[in-house]
């Protein structure tokens, strides 16, 4: 507010001499309508532009959402973000739960393994040993063998989640950066819309991960489906 | 099928790369070569030699879809068998990668047993087809 106007400086110095006078006479209830008057009237400057980077940033809010879309700003975006890291959390624990299950397995199959052969070895040594038993271990050794590729397939695979976490970490750290662009150039125009092109990019770029949130009829959940689909396409 | 053919497998993520990787070894491919989007795939592929192609789609600089579609329109290339596998699931993008020609679509996060399938399907469905 410009104060050098005069008839703002006077209401201002009025404002200020109630408060001076409420104060000396002890009327407090009218001391404090007076400072709240005056904080209003010095406030508004502030509260405007406080306003105004709201505005801004749920503008920015509405526009980068994390698949790019345009979409109303209803405080869903805060939401969206708290699930997709939740997300991560239900990845990572099923990935350790993935890799822990195929260790729980895969253990007693080594132990087994050891003590088939620490048996062998001490019938070889009594010379105990027939044919058909040297068979049936090396038959059991090739079981466990085999069932240990598979546990450790299972490891292998489980390590897919940094690939879908880092994506989902991606797409909150690109949310955050746009916002913090927008904050550290408040003083600066509102854009209207994302640079040209770049909407289109994100689309061929790709999405990511299915969000927890995303309408089930336009996300596939699994191999299956996707099967289904391209069966349907003549694939 | 020929378990010494080329195969090119393309994502942004080494972890993931390295899980293809050795998933492709144990079901007996060995011959691999990597790329981390499709940009610094396309002169590998461009150099020739490759037999299968194995892609992301969600990239930095060149994605998948687009990999998919300028191999579709090279001439030498054209006919190369394409698998995706990655973590778009929305169908339309499925069917984006079905109508730019892709041969087969792995869905992240997936089983050994599903890569094998979708490759020994393509190889099957080209034997056919050729």
């Amino acid at each position: 507010m410009d104060v050098s106007k005069p008839e703002l400086r006077e209401a201002r110095l009025t404002m200020a001499r109630e408060l001076l006078y409420a104060i000396e006479i002890g009327d407090e209830p009218a001391a404090r309508r007076s400072a709240e008057m005056i904080a209003c009237a010095y406030g508004s400057e502030a509260w405007r532009e406080l306003e105004r980077i709201v505005t801004e940033l749920r503008a920015v809010l509405s526009r980068v959402g994390p698949h790019g879309q345009a979409r109303e700003y209803n405080g869903g975006e805060q939401d969206d973000a708290q699930m997709q890291l939740r997300q991560i959390i239900e990845i990572t624990e099923s990935a350790a739960n993935s890799t822990l299950t195929a260790v729980e397995t895969a253990l007693p199959l080594a132990g087994g393994v050891m003590t088939l052969v620490e048996n062998f070895r001490v019938k070889r040594g009594a010379d105990l040993v027939p044919d058909r038993e040297l068979d049936s271990l090396l038959n059991r050794v090739a079981g466990n063998a085999e069932a240990l590729k598979a546990q450790l397939s299972e490891v292998l695979v489980a390590q897919g989640f940094q690939d879908l976490t880092g994506q989902i970490i991606r797409r909150v750290v690109e949310l955050v950066r746009e916002l913090e662009g927008h904050v550290a150039r408040s003083g600066g125009p509102v854009r209207e819309s994302l640079p040209t092109g770049l909407a289109e990019s994100r689309s061929d770029r790709g999405r990511g991960p299915a969000r927890p949130g995303d309408d089930d009829a336009s996300v596939v959940r699994g191999q299956h489906d996707v099967d289904a689909l391209l069966s349907d396409m003549g694939l | 099928m020929d378990k010494s053919m080329k195969i090119l497998i393309v994502d942004d993520f080494s972890t993931m790369r390295r899980i293809i990787k050795n998933l492709l070894r144990e079901l007996g491919y060995s011959n691999t070569l990597e790329a981390d989007d499709g940009q610094t795939a396309w002169p590998l592929l461009r150099a020739g030699g490759i037999d299968l192609l194995v892609t992301d789609w969600n990239m930095p600089h060149m994605p998948g879809i687009e990999l998919l579609r300028h191999v579709r329109a090279d001439p030498n290339m054209r006919d190369l068998p394409v698998l995706m596998v990655t973590a778009e699931a929305s169908r339309e993008q499925i069917v984006q990668a079905a109508e730019a020609g892709v041969n087969g679509y792995v869905i992240k996060p997936f089983t050994a047993q599903t890569l094998e399938q979708k490759i020994e399907k393509i190889f099957e469905r080209l034997a056919l087809a050729g």
